[in-house]
């Protein structure tokens, strides 16, 4: 196991916390290292276009204005590709409790979300092209609202989690 | 999935030898599924038939060779329907339900009787001159994919389709419920939300006519008056056929509505030139959202929406609990109805007072961005500049007095505003997720979001409470 991937909080602990009425715990477990360079390869997908666009389109119309264009355009894309997807690897924290499905992430926009396992429809894992090249997989949880992702695993551990999640949720109640 | 759970609570209630038991082998539609099919086949192939004809019209094709193809079109729609009567048919085998169709790759859907909640029936006119029913098959959960539609049973087979998947008939007393009244249909019709909507169609249907016309058109346009005056009475022209239009097909969907509780379930019948009929059982109701529309809010009206699992790509007609009723009069309906959703009458907790100009921010910022792009183009247009941001703001007040939340026993409502006001009333233990919201902005001033989703997909939620608040609600949403 990787040294930056803590265990899970112990299930006492969790119900001790909700007997004293505190808030839910953080999620704590962590994607592991090889997903911060697939969320910068994942990133380019967007910046690389905004880059070239937004140079030539600031060549195009020349001037001081053109040229704030690109520099701006060059700007956002920086950022984009290196800065935001490391933020975004260090906030990810996700969690697998016996009643429900812990997310938390983002960079610009952090949001934490639960879901009951009682409502989980089916578990999926997945692997593209590009998690491939990271040995890395996605897993894809969904309800009758819609789906989440765990975006970046390694394969044994996205197999655990989802097995994990599909023996949990085996008994729905009503939809 | 498993199929337990699913069935009604309380078991199938059959009349005692009522319905005759299924018929063994593959059973055939009712020979009003031929007129159904034709009809459908003859709409597909009218395309082809107009193109036919516009193609004619600049040949030397005479009145007769029209008439001749429309014959020719008609018999072998009919021909064509004929077949595939044939080979539709439906039966149950085993413990589920087979329904078959297609004559060269014929396809198959199997649902298992134990997963069927609800038999659905709707009636046509063409139905209606048979005698027989449309139904459709509502599974847990299925969405329109993999559901079946039998467009042509008689009400004997419907009746041991039923007994089947063991849903109870329909109670022939009279049941206590709600029904929508004469001045009421009337009232919904003449501020259905679709009038708001439909303008900027109409709009668009003008300028498609405009390019569609082209010379001929623009001739029209230079012939037609400039000044002010007739531009508005275009307008409103245009707005009156668009509200006509809606007008019609409110009283189409809602003439006759009424929703009674049978039992367990809640059964729904609406519609004039289309009689349809659904049941839902009142444990498949995760939510109601209580929508206020812009022409309605103003007069205290508000219409009730089901917010159901299953029932996601259904009309919006398909989900509406009331279509017009009093604010006032909303929680003791639903406790005659849904009593799990009644929403009770005490006010929401608003975003706090310190949140307002976040709501108004990024809106003003457009509006301004918006005038000064106006007036760099075209210098008149300077009042935007003012106009646009005051518009903004009152927007933003309005949108700030309308959030709001509360929790309720094992409920929570939503509040917020768009263009009409909706609170969303949902029970807690059958959300599909909650979640809290912060942008590095908001986190900075101690604001978050709070959402939840239920069933349907349907989202509800509140922005910019205080952090603690806001937390102190996501906790309580498990």
């Amino acid at each position: 196991m990787d040294g930056e991937t803590p265990e899970a909080a112990r299930p006492e602990e969790l119900d001790a916390a909700r007997a004293a009425g505190g808030h839910t715990p953080e999620p704590t477990r962590r994607l592991p290292r090889e997903a911060r360079r697939y969320f910068v390869l994942q990133a380019l997908v967007w910046t690389v276009p905004v880059a070239v666009a937004g140079t030539l389109g600031g060549g195009a119309i020349g001037g001081l204005g053109g040229a704030a264009l690109a520099i701006a355009a060059l700007l956002v894309a920086g950022v984009g590709s290196v800065p935001l997807p490391f933020i975004r690897w260090r906030r990810w924290r996700y969690e697998v409790r016996e009643e429900e499905l812990d997310l938390l992430r983002g960079a610009l926009v952090v949001t934490r979300t639960l879901i009951p396992m009682t409502r989980v429809q089916h578990v999926d894992t997945r692997r593209t092209v590009i998690s491939d090249l990271f040995e890395l997989r996605a897993v894809v949880v969904h309800t009758a609202a819609g789906s989440h992702e765990i975006p970046a695993l390694r394969p044994g551990e996205a197999a655990a989690i989802r097995d994990r999640i599909a023996h949990l949720a085996r008994t729905p109640d009503d939809v | 999935m498993t199929s337990e759970g699913d069935r009604p609570p309380g078991g199938p209630e059959l009349p005692q030898g009522r319905p005759s038991p299924p018929p063994a082998g593959p059973r055939r539609l009712h020979p009003a599924e031929i007129i159904l099919a034709s009809l459908d086949n003859a709409r597909d192939a009218l395309i082809a038939i107009v193109v036919a004809v516009i193609g004619a019209a600049s040949g030397s094709f005479g009145a007769a060779g029209l008439a001749a193809l429309a014959v020719a079109g008609l018999v072998v729609a009919a021909v064509a329907g004929y077949v595939r009567w044939q080979h539709t048919t439906y039966e149950v085998r085993g413990p589920s339900l087979v329904f078959r169709r297609g004559v060269l790759s014929p396809d198959e859907t199997a649902v298992p009787l134990g997963r069927v909640h609800a038999i659905d029936t709707s009636q046509g006119p063409i139905q209606r001159l048979f005698g027989v029913h449309e139904l459709h098959v509502q599974t847990a959960g299925g969405g329109a994919r993999g559901e079946i539609k039998l467009r042509a049973v008689t009400d004997a087979d419907a009746a041991w389709l039923r007994a089947a998947a063991g849903l109870a008939e329909p109670a022939e007393r009279e049941l206590p419920g709600w029904r929508l009244g004469g001045r009421r249909l009337l009232v919904t019709a003449l501020t259905a939300p679709q009038v708001g909507m439909l303008a900027p169609i109409a709009g668009g249907i003008a300028a498609l006519a405009d390019n569609v016309l082209g010379n001929s058109g623009r001739d029209l346009v230079e012939r037609a008056p400039t000044d002010t005056g007739s531009i508005v009475l275009i307008a409103c022209a245009l707005l009156a056929g668009a509200w006509l239009i809606s007008f019609a097909g409110a009283i189409v969907a809602f003439g006759g509505f009424e929703v009674v509780r049978d039992g367990d379930r809640l059964r729904i019948r609406r519609g004039v030139l289309q009689r349809r009929a659904s049941s839902i059982p009142v444990t498949r109701v995760h939510a109601v959202v209580v929508v206020e529309g812009i022409l309605r809010r103003p007069f205290g009206l508000a219409s009730v929406r089901l917010e159901t699992a299953g029932y996601r790509d259904e009309p919006a007609a398909a989900q509406t609990l009331l279509p017009l009723t009093r604010l006032t009069e909303v929680d003791a309906t639903l406790r005659e109805l849904v009593p799990a959703l009644a929403p009770g009458t005490g006010r929401l907790e608003p975003p706090p007072q310190r949140a307002r100009p976040r709501y108004a921010i990024p809106g003003v910022v457009a509006a301004l961005a918006a005038g000064v792009a106006a007036t760099a183009v075209w210098p008149q247009a300077w009042p935007a500049l003012v106009l646009l941001p005051a518009m903004a703001v009152a927007e933003a007040l309005g949108r700030h007095r309308a959030a709001g939340w509360r929790l309720e026993g094992g409920l929570v409502l939503l509040r917020g505003r768009r263009l009409a006001r909706r609170t969303l009333v949902a029970r807690i233990e059958r959300l599909q997720e909650h979640r809290v919201r912060q942008t590095i902005l908001q986190r900075r001033a101690g604001f978050a979001d709070v959402a939840v989703a239920v069933g349907s997909g349907h989202e509800g939620g509140v922005r910019y409470l205080e952090q603690p608040t806001a937390l102190d609600l996501f906790d309580r949403l498990r």
